[in-house]
């Protein structure tokens, strides 16, 4: 009797209880997702459609397709109306005449014009101006056709560069550190766990000041220098465990054989190693691939794919920044799901970011 | 020297991690805490940074919403991701596929789930939005304005970006408890909730305690949420940090790094002390 009843208590609390949590997994991504692909009188309104009514690729041809995009990636409007008198919320009288080019946010209510000015509306004005606008597209050039394509080029570059170093440095330390005498490892161990914990602003920093000095700062060497700082310690205690797995009878019977230290390491010890180098190599190139603080700390002007969607959020064009971001989680999604049966508890601390 | 000559492979091959540590973390780091004690404009030692960073209005509240987004935010993580593991637990039709489920958003990097929710809990958001269309509210109040809700909504993008990795981890906990301790007390006839109060939760614990540390380390350097979702609107400490530097105030930056330098060893030392001993203790 006593195991129905929690049975179906089990049941009746459970499951509406696991629909909601899902919900709320998978509801953010479809948004983004959502975002990215409808008409923007869908989004930029004061009650958004939760379903796609009107499919668009336009924000993804914004991005992809270099002749169609406007300039800071907004969408830009005019009235179609001879005048349109508006009263902003510090009560000031707006004309728009159909020369103006303005810029529409729907979430801060701001009217912004090109030429500079921004107003803040309240939300039946903005309305009444949303009804009288259509869209203009302005076209790009060359040059800022390039500056698109840039930001995916630096990510992915100093992602796989990081990732090379990192395996270089970190993987023969790491089995080094696995050979040691079992107290020592694991101070060393601690203490790689404890240094991916400092906090990134203390270090960054004095690396930032550094890297001026240096003339580092927006160059690709200079990004990767700075992910390393997080990711050696971090790939070095996953790789420790790794090298630990493997017997030490395996070298001590190579070494029998007539092979030497470094053939040993090379031709049995690495290759056996190879598969979780591999899925070491994966968390570092993600890691690098979202890495903000340091990339925000030493950009001045060529930032990387997170730099740039933080960037565009910041102008407030909610379409591309959907886009892009889309773009940024793609092979996250890809490579964590492949990952998943990799992952450790002590990863829990930024592993994943 | 006898040592140099005898492990020379060994010493060249950890000495490129080591000498990138030392000078790379550990010497900026101790710079970090020098500048915070240096002047920004007469350029001499002085505890200027730290009174002027104590009286900053900001950071104030950026130490006081830290310290909310750690405390509230993990005790309502920890105790969903345990309801969730605990139903994950059991063998039910479509278990797997809930369990996929629940891993998506650590798929999506902290940066766009800032986006994402921008777009939900932005003034003409979908939460308003659903709100509206569930006829709780017909204002659209604008939640990342600053205040109490936007730490709310701060709460609710770290939980949803971490709460995979802490149920996966309070998941692998629970496995590790047998089957038979669970029939043993059947047999003496314990209820569902005593099981659960008696059996589970201390055998759970190193797992919880574990969890909550390593999220409190990560929780109190929160930065990109904050930043992407409410801007200036809701200062943490690290995004504190960063405004100083954009600043040009080094000395500042640095003291407010400090700070958050200090908080983080005290909890460092307390996952040294609590979870790294127990099983030092549980190994020999």
């Amino acid at each position: 009797m006593n195991k129905l009843t929690s049975d179906r208590f089990f049941k009746f609390i459970s499951f509406p209880l696991l629909f909601i949590v899902a919900f709320m997994m998978i509801f953010p991504v479809y948004i983004l997702v959502k975002v990215s692909i409808s008409d923007p009188r869908e989004v930029n309104t004061d009650h958004p459609t939760f379903l796609v009514h009107n499919f668009t690729l336009e924000h993804w041809e914004n991005i992809i397709l270099t002749d169609k995009k406007t300039e800071t990636g907004q969408i830009v409007y005019k009235i179609n109306v001879d005048e349109l008198k508006v009263t902003s919320e510090e009560a000031e009288e707006v004309v728009i005449t159909p020369d103006e080019q303005y810029t529409i946010n729907g979430v801060t209510r701001k009217l912004s014009f090109l030429e500079g000015e921004t107003y803040k509306l309240s939300r039946e004005e903005l309305q009444k101006v949303r009804d009288a606008s259509i869209t203009k597209k302005i076209f790009f050039g060359e040059e800022t056709i390039q500056k698109l394509y840039l930001p995916i080029w630096k990510s992915f570059s100093v992602a796989t560069l990081t990732t090379i170093v990192a395996i270089m440095i970190a993987a023969p330390a790491a089995y080094v550190i696995s050979r040691m005498p079992k107290a020592i490892g694991y101070m060393i161990i601690l203490g790689l766990l404890f240094t991916r914990m400092f906090p990134d602003v203390g270090i960054a920093l004095p690396i930032a000041t550094r890297f001026v000095s240096w003339q580092l700062t927006d160059s690709t060497f200079g990004l990767i220098l700075a992910h390393l700082i997080p990711n050696l310690p971090f790939l070095a205690w996953i790789l420790v465990g790794t090298f630990q797995v493997i017997p030490r009878d395996v070298e001590k019977s190579a070494m029998i054989d007539g092979a030497g230290r470094i053939t040993t390491l090379r031709k049995i010890i690495f290759p056996i190693a190879a598969p979780g180098i591999a899925v070491g190599a994966m968390f570092v190139w993600l890691n690098s691939w979202n890495e903000f603080l340091y990339a925000r700390y030493l950009t001045t002007i060529e930032g990387t794919l997170p730099i740039k969607t933080f960037e565009i959020i910041t102008t407030g064009s909610f379409f591309t920044a959907a886009a892009y971001s889309t773009i940024l989680t793609i092979p996250i999604i890809v490579i964590t799901f492949y990952l998943q049966r990799y992952l450790k508890s002590g990863m829990l601390s930024g592993a994943v970011k | 020297m006898r040592f140099v000559k005898k492990y020379w492979l060994e010493t060249f091959m950890v000495l490129p991690l080591f000498a990138y540590l030392i000078y790379f973390t550990f010497i900026p780091v101790l710079q970090t805490v020098q500048i915070s004690f240096i002047d920004d404009k007469s350029h001499q030692l002085s505890l200027k940074n730290y009174e002027s960073l104590f009286s900053h209005i900001d950071f104030n509240s950026a130490l006081f919403n830290t310290i909310f987004i750690t405390l509230i935010g993990l005790t309502v993580q920890i105790v969903i991701a345990l309801v969730i593991a605990l139903i994950l637990k059991r063998k039910f039709f479509g278990r797997s596929f809930f369990r996929t489920i629940m891993l998506i958003p650590m798929g999506v990097p902290t940066l766009v789930s800032g986006v994402t929710l921008l777009f939900v809990f932005g003034q003409t958001g979908y939460f308003n939005e659903l709100l509206y269309r569930l006829g709780i509210l017909s204002t659209q109040p604008y939640w990342l304005g600053g205040g109490i809700e936007s730490l709310a909504v701060i709460i609710f993008a770290d939980m949803w970006k971490v709460l995979p990795l802490t149920i996966l981890l309070l998941l692998a906990g629970l496995e590790s408890i047998g089957d038979d301790v669970y029939e043993a007390s059947s047999i003496d006839g314990a209820t569902s909730w005593k099981k659960f109060w008696y059996i589970t939760l201390p055998l759970l614990k190193p797992s919880i305690t574990m969890a909550i540390i390593l999220r409190a380390i990560d929780s109190f350097r929160i930065f990109e949420l904050p930043l992407v979702m409410t801007g200036k609107n809701v200062p943490v400490l690290s995004t504190f940090a960063y405004e100083a530097f954009q600043r040009n105030q080094y000395g500042l930056s640095g003291a407010a790094a400090v700070i958050l330098l200090l908080i983080i060893i005290i909890f460092i030392l307390l996952y040294f002390f609590i979870v790294e001993r127990k099983e030092a203790r549980s190994n020999t």
